[in-house]
């Protein structure tokens, strides 16, 4: 049990302090506020990628390349989207790069998202191949949109603000699956949890630097993955997989007129406490499916 | 040169018994079992079955090099005698049949074994998408023919494998590793 916890919980947050610190010791006082953001966004998207492999490394095993279990690519996807959270930090240092960039990000986030989907469905792939062509460029698409929505997110708002809402969807996420007979993958998740949690901590501590914008290019892919595969090889509800969609999306509530109005720690709240009735909502539907226990 | 043709007969009618062809069973998914055992919270012994099991086994009692062993389950055949673990046990936490729906065993060599009727078998067993080599002693458990029913021949045999072998490393304080499987199977011809 305690090496579970050591998995799922220490070891990967032990790696995003291990990698952030020396990103955050080296030069800090040499170099502009922007480069050092720019900096710390990379470390934290590197650290959260990292965190992750080794989670699932010691919760799972290392999987094998190519991987047989839909699950093992995961793994390896977290090495592209600790890529694109390095070009999104790096797009980061002055408004002239992160105009340079948005497009070429953008392409890219669009590959990765249908490769992304393309591996993870393999099974899904093998077993309804007349049905390929509707949910796989659907699945692919949501993944696109919920990533960008969460890139703008991260640039829109404070760190600890989106590192706040990233760990209540997984939080989601981990729990629905649970609930569904999955808990190998609700383990698996709750490293992200884990992840997003010390994003979140050292968010609060140190609320200059975009620490959620690295992370939430890694871990809010991953997050989305899951309930994808929650739903095709558990008994996740499609409802609950909307649902959890849908939650991801619901930060833009502060973007609403009447709500731009409020304090920011006001504004913070509503958004929080929308993301979580949806959530609320996927976890109370995936409680009243959940198999009986024997 | 009569008297020598009809030498030349009887040496070569003698000589066919010793031409063995191999005899080519199919299993009978009735009167075969795939049984399992594990340790459930280092506590007792749970047992189940994987239903229906399937395959071919060719005898060349002549020459056992010449015989060969396939069989295949169903991951969705698990049986435990309670549906609701049955459930869970073919989702991604174990079994993953959804992902790996069919569980084999085929032979790569076959020797006479030491008891009477035994053959040892080495064979390739792909579980959960894992394929290791394993080998397996089978006795044989009986034989019967008859003209309306056909021959029937079984052979059983008890191995275990570690189920962290094949990638099913989920629960491993709850659930044992070490899963010994017991093959008892009826074929026909």
């Amino acid at each position: 049990m305690i090496q579970l916890i050591a998995y799922v919980v220490g070891i990967p947050c032990a790696i995003v302090v291990a990698v952030l610190l020396p990103f955050w010791l080296t030069d800090r006082k040499t170099i502009n506020t922007q480069d050092l953001s720019a900096r710390m966004s990379f470390g934290a998207g590197l650290g959260c990628m990292l965190a992750y492999m080794a989670g699932q490394w010691g919760q799972d095993t290392l999987p094998k390349f190519p991987p047989i279990d839909a699950a093992h690519w995961l793994f390896y996807l977290a090495l592209p989207f600790g890529l694109i959270a390095a070009l999104d930090a790096m797009s980061a240092r002055s408004d002239k790069t992160a105009a340079k960039f948005s497009f070429s990000l953008f392409l890219l986030r669009a590959v990765i998202s249908a490769v992304a989907v393309w591996l993870v469905l393999t099974p899904i792939r093998r077993n309804q191949p007349e049905n390929v062509w509707t949910f796989v460029p659907a699945i692919s698409a949501a993944l696109l949109l919920q990533w960008e929505s969460w890139a703008a997110i991260a640039r829109r708002n404070r760190s600890f603000d989106t590192a706040a809402a990233v760990f209540v969807v997984v939080v989601g996420t981990s729990r629905v699956i649970s609930l569904s007979g999955g808990a190998k993958y609700a383990m698996l998740c709750g490293t992200l949890t884990a992840i997003a949690g010390a994003i979140f901590v050292g968010s609060l501590l140190f609320p200059k630097f975009p620490l959620a914008r690295g992370m939430s290019m890694v871990v809010a892919p991953l997050g989305f993955l899951y309930v994808v595969l929650g739903h095709f090889l558990t008994d996740v509800p499609l409802s609950c997989a909307v649902l959890l969609t849908a939650a991801a999306f619901a930060a833009w509530i502060a973007e609403l007129p009447f709500v731009k109005r409020l304090k920011p720690w006001q504004i913070a709240v509503v958004r929080l406490i929308f993301i979580a009735v949806l959530v609320g909502i996927a976890v109370g539907i995936a409680t009243a499916n959940q198999p009986e226990s024997y | 040169m009569k008297t020598k043709t009809w030498l030349l007969a009887t040496v070569l009618l003698a000589g066919i018994p010793l031409v063995h062809a191999a005899d080519t069973y199919k299993l009978d998914p009735v009167h075969s079992f795939v049984i399992f055992k594990i340790k459930h919270m280092n506590t007792s012994n749970t047992y189940g079955r994987f239903n229906e099991p399937t395959g071919t086994i060719v005898v060349d009692d002549a020459n056992p090099a010449g015989s060969s062993v396939e069989v295949e389950l169903k991951s969705d055949n698990v049986d435990t005698h309670e549906p609701k673990r049955d459930q869970h046990l073919k989702k991604a936490d174990f079994f993953d049949a959804v992902q790996f729906p069919t569980i084999t065993f085929k032979s790569k060599t076959v020797e006479k074994g030491k008891e009477e009727g035994a053959l040892d078998i080495t064979g390739d067993l792909t579980l959960h998408g894992v394929t290791k080599s394993i080998k397996v002693t089978f006795v044989k458990t009986g034989a019967m023919s008859d003209p309306k029913m056909g021959t029937h021949i079984g052979y059983e045999g008890t191995f275990t494998i570690k189920r962290s072998d094949y990638g099913m490393n989920f629960m491993p304080a709850m659930i044992g590793d070490d899963v010994q499987l017991t093959v008892a199977v009826e074929a026909v011809k």
